[in-house]
């Protein structure tokens, strides 16, 4: 059996880059203790990308679904199964399964969601395979029809997971699941809130490294963490114990998908904080509870049309709704809108996004980046310009 | 209101048309009714008593013209701007409005169109998720920005009995908006007509086919990809029926191979055809006889259509699109057209912003490999000319033409005359090299000098020099030029593209025998996958952009204020290396000033830049399958810095001639040796 921290190297780093991310906001804030959410490695573990894969059914299966990152690592070298002209997450991910990370997954489950993802599954089940893999198609529209079709695929989905995991899926086992997964959502919510109060009570990229445990820990154990942090959390900033130092420019970070911890790390060491996201591995993932008293597949399908979508599966005028109703809720400075290199889907909805928040007088920073896990220095420049403009261009506020 | 952008568009389709109309006075054939039809549909959508319908490619046509609306796709509206030489305008349009150069131009362009009040109002506006993520997103921006109805067929990956049901429920919702906005119901009987004429034109469009297999010189290439996407658009009317018929007439009344005889290698065209203008269709065409006698596009995938379940079975018919589902349909759909029409090569052209189709072409490269058909991916835009490099596109269609024509070019006991001597001239984009052998493949000459401005000045340079000297000054049997610069020497017996001469002058210098080479030149870097006797099987060039090239090495050698001669030594004493991962030189050269500007060592950020150079040409060489011998050949094979980073990654040394440099203009040569080759 190998140690977990060989198994999820990522909760490793995550655990790392903890203490950098709280030396900033200070010193004796609670700290959530990752370790304590991971799996028991003896679980089999099913590896998924998108924010609309059914995590429930997998976890019914007796499955831990787990969000596969591609900031670990590839070898470039494999890169060229995919051409340049692709989703860098996707490249990456690639290089990195190929170099041989993943290895230990029991499977890993495709969502036809956008081109990258479809061209991915493609050479995945082309060339490699280990463990076995499943593509589930997911509608784009949420009227009921499609609610329909989604169904009949989570009724085909479940039957595949039936037959790998060599056991039945009954409707309480998937109601546990749902609950569960509810639960975890409720708990993200909570803490999402806290990035409200303003004064950094909790970071922006601690967030971030919390919201990416959920999608790959054990549920129960990470619901169990999460209600201690929020207790521990929740007295402090109630009591306004760290209501202190300077408050930073409170930003909106949307756009694409956001792999690792590395990006709003590096965007708050620009001096800003990260009060409200708005892409998949964030607080969206977490949005809309499914009513545990409807038919649990049925549930399923209408919690995944009806929760806030993203860029693949609404257009420009729904997703800049959402943007500013966040900008207004979470009372941000400025947006910084994040793309990456040729994904067609959100980068549509850039240029109306960025004439309605002109008009609502919201600064927006629109970032393009190569690489889905780092940024270098020329966006560092901008990033920095940006959050100085939010200052008002005062010199120093210290 | 009037608009004088709409008087003005409606001008130049009137002149077309009168134009075409004047050139033939006959009742217009079958093919040149296309850019007739074209142009009438054109004018329909302008007309405002017209219900005009803008929508995606793969909206099904029969349920237009059922309703009797006038429909246009958006990649035909860009197709047609694009030919008109409006391309370049519509989308610096829509860049300055903020939309994605990386974005598919077939979308794009007609955004801008829209977007700077080139196109009339629509009324209704109807996109399919099938192929791509970039088309619903652009028509629904489209609708928005103009107010017009939009309606999204969300379609299925696969084809099952909920897939069709889902299907079926959105085109009775966009039959609704139909009735709604003509303000009648189509009846049993209008389903009727249109289904029986969009069955008969299948079974026609099936005839034709195979008819096309032997009139290679009738109806091919560009006027077929014309007609395959106007069949989609006018599938149900009398029209294309016709269009069809008389088509299928033609082919079969004229005698086999009848034409222009032009052709030389058939071809089956997967993707999409260039449109915009200057491209290089005229030249792979006309000038390389290369007709392509099949498309992806044009093929007849779907079951006759019921009028009885019309709505069904339209679903059915866009669920059985091979383009949906995983690559392994097209790579189906590939094997079978080569099966059915045995070409020559198959050609993918990988239209930059198609996510879909080139995101698909490792796959069926590697089939057409195992079905040993040359392929040849060759990037480009369809409708952008801007970023299109002639030099680069031209070396690769030649390559490809070289690689069907399968010339032996080492079949000894050719060589024209025992006491001659042959030239090979290597016109690079840094530097020219010629290489003289005599008739026993002995190299008696080489020089090489920079390229500077011109191609031309320096191919005389080489020239005089070679003809100056009077060991075989007049002597001179044969000259063979290749390079960038090869069409600019005036005194070359005939041009081979340095792919061919590469792995030709590389199985002359290794004795032991290559299995892949490496080239590294000035502007591209290549894999070339050779037979023995160095007989070209596959090859694949680095395109987009400079890095990994010898320019890179240029820039970078700059950004660091050191001699390039330096660089190579210079990574060689580094004890750890840096991550360069900028994709593009510029940012790798701002990424290099930070590098220096943060006191990492000359050494470390030398090699990190070997490093880097190696990533991109292993990943290179990976395109081409094979694991024996590697050899490499180019300037850049004289930077100790990149020869150790590449056999690092490789994990084996690399076979290394003593001057890499001229190994071009040495195949060149020995190919000169090789009668009417």
């Amino acid at each position: 059996m190998k140690p977990v921290k060989e198994i999820i190297p990522e909760l490793n780093s995550v655990q790392n880059r903890r203490e950098t991310a709280l030396d900033r906001v200070g010193a004796e804030l609670p700290s959530f203790r990752f370790e304590a959410c991971r799996p028991d490695p003896a679980r089999r573990r099913i590896g998924w990308f998108c924010s609309y894969t059914p995590e429930e059914l997998i976890m019914a299966a007796g499955f831990v679904p787990y969000r596969l990152g591609a900031d670990i690592g590839g070898v470039e070298d494999h890169m060229d199964f995919l051409p340049p002209n692709l989703c860098p997450y996707v490249r990456k991910f690639l290089a990195a399964a190929l170099a041989g990370h993943y290895r230990d997954l029991a499977g890993i489950v495709f969502v036809y969601s956008c081109d990258a993802m479809r061209r991915l599954a493609d050479i995945w089940t082309t060339y490699d395979a280990p463990g076995f893999y499943y593509c589930l198609d997911v509608p784009r529209r949420s009227d009921l029809a499609a609610e329909l079709f989604l169904m009949e695929q989570l009724q085909e989905f479940k039957s595949f997971l039936v037959r790998q995991a060599k056991r039945e899926i009954s409707n309480p086992d998937i109601h546990r699941a749902i609950q569960t997964v509810n639960h975890t959502r409720s708990l993200m919510e909570r803490i999402s809130r806290l990035r409200r109060h303003g004064a950094p009570v909790l970071q922006g990229s601690m967030f971030h490294a919390i919201a990416r445990c959920g999608m790959q820990a054990d549920k129960a154990r990470f619901n169990i963490e999460a209600e201690h942090f929020l207790h521990r959390l929740e007295s402090l900033s109630v009591g306004g114990a760290k209501r202190t130092g300077v408050a930073k420019p409170r930003v909106l970070l949307s756009g694409c998908v956001v792999d690792g911890t590395a990006l709003p790390e590096f965007i708050e060491g620009c001096g800003c904080t990260i009060v409200a996201d708005d892409h998949c591995t964030g607080a969206r993932h977490y949005s809309g509870r499914m009513n545990d008293a409807m038919d649990p597949l049925r549930a399923i399908a209408w919690r995944y049309l009806q929760r806030p979508a993203c860029a693949r599966m609404t257009g420009a005028a729904a997703r800049i709704r959402r943007v500013l109703s966040l900008a207004r809720k979470y009372r941000v400075d400025g947006v910084i809108f994040q793309t990456l290199k040729f994904c067609d889907p959100v980068q549509a909805d850039l240029p109306r996004l960025s004439e309605t928040l002109q008009r609502e007088g919201i600064p927006l920073l629109p970032i393009d980046l190569e690489n889905s896990d780092t940024a270098g220095g020329q966006i560092k420049t901008r990033v920095e310009a940006f959050v100085e403009l939010l200052k008002g261009h005062e010199p120093d506020e210290r | 209101m009037i608009s004088f952008k709409h008087i003005y568009i409606k001008i130049m389709i009137h002149a077309y048309l009168v134009k075409k109309h004047l050139a033939i006075r006959a009742p217009l054939p079958a093919v040149d009714r296309v850019g007739t039809q074209f142009a009438k549909m054109l004018l329909n959508i302008y007309r405002r008593r017209n219900i005009s319908v803008l929508s995606g490619f793969l909206v099904p046509a029969e349920l237009m013209h059922v309703y009797g609306t006038a429909p246009m796709f958006v990649e035909v509206l860009s197709a047609v701007i694009a030919s008109a030489g409006l391309g370049q305008r519509s989308l610096e349009y829509a860049e300055t409005a903020g939309f994605s150069r990386d974005s598919c131009t077939f979308h794009r362009t007609a955004l801008g169109a829209g977007l700077n009040g080139f196109l009339p109002k629509f009324k209704l506006v109807a996109a399919t998720s099938h192929l791509c993520d970039g088309q619903s997103k652009a028509l629904e921006e489209l609708a928005d920005r103009t107010g017009a109805p939009y309606i999204l067929l969300d379609v299925p990956q696969e084809s099952t009995a909920a897939a069709v049901n889902y299907l079926s429920a959105q085109l009775a919702e966009l039959e609704d908006m139909l009735a709604a906005l003509t303000g009648r119901r189509a009846t049993p009987s209008h389903w009727q007509r249109v289904f029986s004429l969009s069955n008969e034109t299948r079974d026609l469009m099936l005839k034709v086919g195979r008819l096309r297999s032997t009139q290679a010189d009738r109806f091919f290439g560009l006027d077929a990809f014309n007609l395959a996407l106007l069949a989609m658009l006018t599938m149900g009317t009398p029209f294309l029926r016709d269009c069809y018929r008389d088509l299928q007439h033609d082919l079969e009344n004229a005698p086999v191979n009848a034409g222009d005889g032009g052709a030389r290698f058939r071809i089956v065209w997967m993707l999409a055809y260039p449109y915009f203008q200057g491209n290089f269709i005229s030249d792979l065409e006309d000038r390389l006889g290369v007709r392509s006698v099949a498309e992806e596009l044009g093929q007849v995938y779907w079951s006759p259509l019921n009028p009885e379940r019309p709505l069904q079975s339209l679903a059915v018919k866009m669920l059985q699109n091979p383009n949906l589902g995983p690559v392994a349909n097209r790579v189906r759909l590939t094997e079978k057209l080569v099966e059915e029409y045995a070409p020559d090569g198959v050609l993918h052209f990988s239209h930059w912003g198609c996510r879909q189709g080139c995101g698909g072409v490792r796959p069926i490269a590697d089939a057409m490999q195992r079905c040993n058909v040359p392929f040849l991916d060759l990037g480009g835009d369809c409708i952008d000319g801007r970023n299109y490099a002639s030099g680069q596109t031209r070396t690769r269609i030649e390559g490809f033409v070289e690689l069907m024509a399968k010339k032996d070019l080492n079949e000894h006991g050719k060589v024209m005359q025992p006491n001659g001597f042959y030239l090979g001239v290597d016109i690079g984009s840094q530097s020219a090299k010629a290489v003289v052998v005599d008739a026993a493949e002995r190299i008696v000459f080489s020089t090489v000098i920079l390229t500077g401005a011109s191609s031309r000045r320096s191919a005389e340079k080489l020239k005089e020099a070679v003809w100056g000297n009077s060991a075989f000054s007049g002597k001179i049997r044969r000259c063979v030029a290749t390079g960038y610069g090869r069409n600019a020497v005036d005194f070359a017996d005939e041009q081979v593209t340095e792919i061919t001469c590469h792995a030709r002058g590389l199985a002359h210098q290794a004795s032991g025998g290559v299995h892949r080479i490496i080239d590294i030149g000035g502007q591209d870097t290549k894999a070339i996958c050779v037979a023995q006797n160095g007989i070209v099987t596959r090859f694949v060039m680095n395109d987009k952009c400079a890095a990994g090239t010898g320019r890179f090495l240029e820039m970078m050698a700059r950004a660091l204020e050191i001699d390039l001669e330096e660089l190579g030594p210079l990574a060689l004493q580094a004890k750890k290396t840096v991550t360069i991962s900028s994709l593009c030189t510029v940012f790798a050269e701002s990424e290099v000033i930070s590098l220096i500007a943060e006191g990492v060592s000359s050494a470390a950020i030398a090699r990190g830049i070997c490093d880097s150079i190696a990533s991109r040409t292993v990943s290179l060489l990976a395109r081409i399958s094979g694991n024996g011998a590697v050899a490499m050949s180019g300037g850049v094979a004289k930077n100790v810095g990149v020869v150790k980073a590449l056999e690092q990654k490789l994990g084996k040394p690399m076979v290394i001639p003593p001057e890499p440099q001229i190994i071009g203009a040495l195949g060149a040569a020995l190919i000169a040796t090789q009668k009417g080759v």
